[in-house]
């Protein structure tokens, strides 16, 4: 039993336990953080790899950003503690049930799989340098220009549907107008109405 | 000569759909249409007719539209472009445009104007379909949609109750015909697995010889299948025992009974046993079959008529059997001759139609002979039109009727089938007989109108409903002698009938040509028959001087049909009911009914009542379910592998 | 690299930017905008057909059966978005932003059907899925159309997690994603194991995926919702376009990488399909609502489709071709009058709200009878035809238990498609039925096609015949 191998099982164990936290907690802020460690934890996995520009962009990209985001939106939304209800305890069972099957299935496809087996398909990319990033870069760039090209169309994609489902426009909104700030004129302003003489 | 004979074809259908579409319009719209698309049919028969001769084309067969190409057979719209069906759709669509014609003014008074003349061009159309098909499927499609008009036209006045179950009986016995039509199909395709004319022709050699076994019974599969398709000719040709629908459908408006009669209906049955002559030419038994089924029918339903008072009704009996001597024709191999007498017949019984038409007309639907009479004077053309289809039918010398007819007759003799022919000798007396009853009935003696109309010589009838009379005449009269020559040698019918060198050997040793046929005819025992017939009835009917007792049991029995009559009017109907009843009650409503499709579509419909309930809505559902389908998914593989 | 070959696709794309801009300037005129966007979709299409070479970019396939499905896919673009304008228009609702995300999700469509690995069949879905959430979810002043959007949304992220993890073991037991190369690796791999047993169950992951995304039982469970939940326009592009895609990439998966797994899938595709026939007929039958009826007439359909596929044959093959085609344009007709009508001021909802079409607007009651009575299977409806082969197929392969039960559930169907029939003409209700025009030529095309074409069915048989064959090509 390696290093490799001991942390693997710390941090994946980790991993899922936090991954398990975050759907079970009832408050949303803590569901975020765990979010946040789960990341963190996926990120070591990558690490493991060897693959360090992947696990530092996850934690840039998701911690740094979208995370963070979130969190904001929980705490400015005022996201009242979710409650246990009954039906979540009436269908734990049924869950843990399938799950155990699932699980059970899995085992039973992959018991003593992975060690005999000496594939390593990361290794392949390794075209250029020692440096993943280079690496990665060069790969993106060539040989999956085209999927990199359509991932850029499915973020246009993303942000034209998130401004179309959530922009309104809604005439009672109060907004202010500069152009017509500056645009003003005294008399615009001021109107002298001559007063009633007693 | 493809495109025109569609038109042809489809020409009184697209009628029969304009005149759909626009049933509210005026009685001259619809009268346009639909005189107008058959006058086309007509024209073009013609024309394609005279094409057909000019050309020395040879037969051909078209498949114009394939609907259905399936392993066991294929179900296409095919033309069948010969003399034959030339000749054939040329005196339907003659008698149609004449009879549509005439209706007109037979019907102007009627509230249904529309509908009428919707059914006839429908009829029309059919018959056309049966006239050019080319393959079996098609034959069918046209065979059921002239039965399906035909019930339709019978029954046309629907609150008139006669007219009812007369069109039920009708359409019941065909459906007995139909059935041997269709187990001769089915087993057509057993046999030959194709319904094309042209192919099942040329394959029959080798399968004639094939023998099948059914029940123990083993025949030759060929003789099966001729003997099925001609129980179903049998129906639609009403000859015995199946003809006791054709006098009940005079009930229909009379135009349509010329129709039925001449032209579009019962000649259905003889058309195709001449189409499908080189498959008959092959069996052994069926011919002789044929033959003896048509010479009864000749002889006893003439005699069936003399006992009738209804003027339609004689008619109708006198069609049957004329039908006879065709299907005699046929069942001897004399398959032109048979079609001859087709074509002159469907002339003059539509004379004798048209004619007796008029004469219920003036007399207000009045129809029992003995209640008209001395109409002579009253209606001078019907009468004169008159004499001519009854001496036509009578087969007085040199009209179209003798040529035919005395044809008929002495090849038969010539042949040597002595006892059809003596039965088809006979019944020219018969024949004679009921002829001149009608005739001396109704247009001599006192004259049975009313004074105010006695003197009203001027107007006879619409002038509608006289024109068809003088038209129809000169092919009723002369039409035979035309043709006789080019017919009896072979050449009007020479690629599309078989058999033909025995029709052309009985002309060449016997009739040598038809003046010496009709100069010959007056030293025959025929012309004897005739003539004592004729002399017989001038004293029974016009002289009365003398009066002949007929034995009670004699006369209730012709009067009876043979027993016909009580067999479709009791003992079919009563058994019938007694099946159905039970089929209705308990095998129907109690089993399949209530029992299967009721408790299945219950249980169906509370399974959907309730399984509707997984669809929850909710969105952690649905996610479960999905992946418990995952997992079904791998089990099911596991499971398989 | 960028060569000309890329052209549908590539003027979809750069097109649609500049109608994203243009549209800021004009966002008056939207019409203008609309008719550029057509104008688009024809130019692509006119170019989806220019002859190409197979194989420009090695995990993107242009080959002759890609541009003709690609060219059959515009072409219902075009007369989807037709419809989309005239009902957007007719509801207030009318944003150009609709068209644009439309056709961004049409581009995914074209992508899946191009893709040859999975990492672009992933990124075409994606594309394809985010698009449909926006449309399901357009409608915001109907909580039905969020919710609907909320659950695809959701349950679509779990199908892509599925498919994610089925294509990560193909790739961790190949050491591939393309699909030529996928294919060489799983014929060398011997059927006992770990590896073979791991490259199937990765593709049972990719199968459930897909047939979520297809809407197949017993994946079926979220098309009524949303099919409900959203407007018809919606519905008319999420039952014809992905379908198409997604059968495209089913035959492209299954023939070409895991054909050599026929004996495995075959079973599995033959259970889905049953279970999708057997579901989609039984809970169409008490459904109350137009669009959740039509929706399990999509699944049982789709059932059909899947069914023929299993059954890993040449004739199985073509039935499929042949009803996906069929099923398109019948679902086509169906939606896209539905569209057209609207009853008491709102679209068409609920079976009843049909009744008395026949006495007000007879030119719609007949093109729904004649696509009822098509979807129903009755002869000579083309529709009749595609249920033909597929049974045909079945009893050609000897399972004549199946056939039966297949005939038997068409019966069923048979009933709702007739109730709506029967609503239509013999229900006297009193509904404010009006339409937003006395007809439409391409609709009246449309259902014409369902009658002409099914009695010429030989014109759609040798055009699938024709597609099977340059499928096959492919795969060899």
């Amino acid at each position: 039993m390696n290093i490799e191998l001991i942390t693997f099982i710390i941090f994946s164990s980790l991993l899922i336990f936090t991954s398990i936290k975050v759907i079970t907690s009832s408050n949303p802020v803590l569901s975020a953080i765990n979010l946040v460690f789960s990341f963190f934890l996926s990120a070591v996995l990558w690490l493991l790899l060897g693959a360090e520009f992947l696990s530092i962009i996850l934690i840039l990209v998701y911690v740094g950003a979208v995370m963070v985001l979130f969190l904001f939106v929980v705490m400015m939304l005022d996201i009242n503690i979710a409650k246990k209800n009954a039906a979540y305890i009436k269908y734990l069972p049924l869950g843990i049930g399938i799950f155990i099957v699932f699980n059970i299935l899995i085992i039973l496809f992959f018991i003593n799989t992975f060690e005999n087996i000496n594939y390593n398909a990361i290794s392949s990319i390794n075209i250029i340098s020692e440096s993943n990033t280079e690496n990665l870069g060069f790969v993106l760039f060539t040989d999956y220009i085209l999927e990199f090209e359509i991932a850029g169309l499915i973020l246009l994609l993303g942000i034209l549907s998130a401004i179309i489902l959530t922009y309104r426009k809604n005439p009672n909104n109060k907004y202010q107008d500069p152009a017509r700030q500056i645009d003003v004129r005294k008399k615009d302003r001021l109107k002298v109405i001559k007063g009633l003489k007693e | 000569m493809t495109a025109l004979t569609i038109i042809l074809l489809i020409s009184p259908l697209i009628g029969t759909l304009l005149l759909l579409t626009c049933q509210n319009r005026s009685k001259k719209y619809s009268i346009l249409i639909s005189n107008i698309s058959i006058l086309i049919s007509f024209l073009l028969s013609l024309f394609i007719l005279y094409l057909y001769y000019s050309s020395n084309s040879v037969p051909q067969s078209i498949n114009v539209l394939t609907f259905a190409d399936i392993k066991l057979f294929s179900l296409y719209f095919g033309l069948y472009i010969d003399s034959l069906s030339l000749v054939m759709s040329s005196v339907v669509t003659s008698v149609s445009l004449l009879v549509h014609y005439y209706s007109i003014s037979y019907m102007k008074h009627d509230r249904s104007f529309n509908r009428f003349f919707i059914y006839t061009n429908f009829f029309t159309f059919s018959m056309l379909l049966i006239v050019f098909s080319n393959n079996f499927l098609q034959l069918f499609i046209g065979w059921e949609l002239v039965g399906l008009s035909s019930y339709l036209l019978i029954g046309f006045w629907i609150k008139k109750e006669s007219a009812i179950s007369a069109n039920y009986k009708a359409f019941l016995v065909n459906r007995v015909g139909d059935v041997g039509l269709l187990l001769g199909l089915c087993l057509i395709l057993l046999s030959y697995s194709t319904t094309d004319y042209n192919q099942i022709f040329e394959i029959k050699n080798s399968i004639d010889m094939d023998r099948m076994d059914i029940f123990g019974y083993s025949f030759s599969a060929l003789s099966a299948i001729c003997m099925l398709l001609f129980i179903g000719a049998m129906a639609k040709s009403a000859q015995v025992p199946l003809q006791f629908w054709l006098p009940d459908s005079m009930e229909g408006p009379t135009p349509i009974s010329a129709l039925i009669h001449a032209a579009t209906m019962v000649t259905a049955g003889i058309y195709m046993v001449a189409r499908l002559s080189p498959l008959y030419e092959l069996t052994d038994g069926v011919l002789i079959f044929i033959l003896y089924i048509g010479s009864i029918t000749a002889f006893f339903l003439g005699l069936v008529a003399l006992v009738q008072n209804d003027i339609k009704r004689i008619i109708a009996y006198s069609t049957i059997s004329q039908l006879g001597y065709m299907t005699a024709a046929l069942g001897a191999s004399l398959y032109s001759l048979a079609m001859f007498h087709l074509i002159t017949h469907a002339f003059f019984k539509a004379l004798l139609f048209l004619c007796a038409g008029s004469i219920i007309i003036k007399c207000h639907h009045e129809q029992d002979i003995r209640k008209i009479a001395g109409l002579r004077k009253v209606m001078p053309i019907t009468y004169l039109a008159f004499l001519y289809a009854s001496l036509s039918l009578i087969g007085f010398p040199l009209t179209s009727g003798f040529y035919s007819k005395e044809s008929i007759i002495d090849a038969v003799g010539y042949f040597g089938h002595t006892i059809p022919y003596l039965m088809l000798l006979l019944s020219i007396f018969t024949t004679t007989l009921y002829t001149s009853k009608i005739f001396f009935k109704v247009f001599f003696g006192k004259c049975s109108l009313p004074k105010s109309e006695e003197n009203n010589f001027k107007i006879e009838n619409d002038r509608q409903m006289l024109l068809p009379l003088f038209v129809l005449t000169a092919p009723a009269v002369f039409l035979g002698l035309f043709i006789y020559d080019p017919l009896m040698m072979g050449l009007l019918f020479q690629d599309s009938l078989a058999a033909n060198e025995l029709t052309i050997s009985f002309y060449n040793n016997y009739v040598i040509n038809s003046l010496n046929f009709f100069l010959h005819s007056f030293m025959t025992i025929n012309f004897l028959i005739l003539f004592a017939g004729l002399i017989f009835s001038y004293f029974y009917f016009y002289k009365r001087s003398f009066d002949i007792s007929i034995p009670r049991f004699i006369r209730a029995v012709i009067e009876k049909e043979y027993g016909f009559d009580s067999l479709s009017r009791y003992f079919i109907p009563r058994i019938q009911n007694n099946i159905s009843r039970f089929l209705w009650k308990d095998i129907d409503i109690s089993t399949i009914d209530n029992g299967l499709i009721n408790n299945t579509s219950n249980i169906i419909n509370s399974l959907s009542n309730k399984v509707k309930k997984l669809q929850t809505g909710y969105i952690y559902h649905y996610s479960l379910i999905i992946i418990s389908a995952l997992i079904l998914l791998l089990i099911i593989m596991r499971i398989a592998h | 690299m960028f060569d000309l070959f890329y052209i549908p696709e590539i003027i979809l794309s750069i097109g649609i930017l500049l109608v994203i801009v243009i549209d800021l300037y004009i966002e008056k005129q939207k019409y203008f905008s609309y008719l550029l966007i057509q104008f688009l979709i024809i130019l692509a299409s006119f170019y989806a057909l220019t002859e190409v070479p197979t194989h420009a970019y090695s995990s993107y396939e242009f080959s002759k059966f890609t541009s003709l499905i690609k060219f059959l896919l515009l072409v219902g673009a075009l007369i989807i978005f037709h419809y989309t304008y005239r009902h957007l228009n007719y509801l207030n609702n009318l944003k150009i932003e609709y068209f644009t995300i439309s056709v961004l999700g049409l581009i995914g469509t074209m992508i899946m059907i191009s893709a040859y690995s999975l990492l672009m069949l992933y990124l075409g879905i994606e594309l394809l899925s985010l698009a449909l959430y926006a449309l399901i979810g357009f409608n915001k002043a109907s909580k039905l159309s969020s919710e609907a959007a909320i659950k695809y949304y959701i349950l679509g992220a779990m199908s892509s997690g599925i498919l994610l993890f089925g294509i990560s073991l193909i790739y961790g037991f190949t050491g591939s994603i393309d699909y030529f190369e996928i294919a060489e690796q799983i014929s060398s791999v011997n059927n006992n194991s770990v590896q073979f047993l791991g490259i199937i169950f990765g593709m049972i992951f990719i199968t459930a995926s897909l047939c979520f995304k297809f809407g197949a039982a017993p994946f079926h469970i979220w098309v009524p919702d949303i099919y409900q939940g959203s407007l018809v326009s919606t519905t008319i592009l999420l039952s014809t376009l992905p379908k198409v895609a997604v059968f495209v990439v089913f035959l492209k998966l299954y023939f070409i990488p895991f054909i050599t797994l026929a004996f495995i899938w075959s079973d599995i595709l033959i259970f889905i399909g049953i279970a999708s026939i057997v579901i989609g007929s039984i809970f169409a039958l008490t459904q109350e609502n137009m669009k959740r009826l039509l929706a399990y007439s999509a699944i049982s359909n789709i059932g059909f489709i899947i069914l023929a596929m299993g059954l890993v044959t040449d004739d199985g093959l073509n039935a499929s071709l042949y009803y996906t085609i069929v099923y398109s344009f019948t679902a086509l007709a169906s939606f896209g009058i539905i569209t057209h009508i609207t009853s008491n001021s709102h679209g068409i909802e609920d079976i009843s709200d049909l009744a008395g079409l026949s006495k007000t607007h007879p030119y719609f009651a007949i093109l729904i009878l004649i696509t009822m009575l098509s979807s129903a299977g009755i002869p000579p409806l083309i529709g009749f035809h595609a249920k033909l082969m597929v049974i045909q197929a079945l009893i050609n392969n000897s399972y004549i238990i199946l056939s039966v039960l297949v005939v038997l559930m068409t019966v069923i169907s048979a009933y709702y498609y007739l109730r709506i029939i029967k609503t239509i003409y013999f229900e006297n209700r009193e509904n404010l039925i009006s339409t937003y025009t006395r007809n439409n030529i391409l609709l009246s095309i449309n259902v014409i096609l369902l009658l002409g074409l099914g009695v010429f069915p030989f014109i759609m048989f040798d055009i699938t015949s024709y597609l099977a064959s340059i499928l096959v090509d492919i795969s060899i």
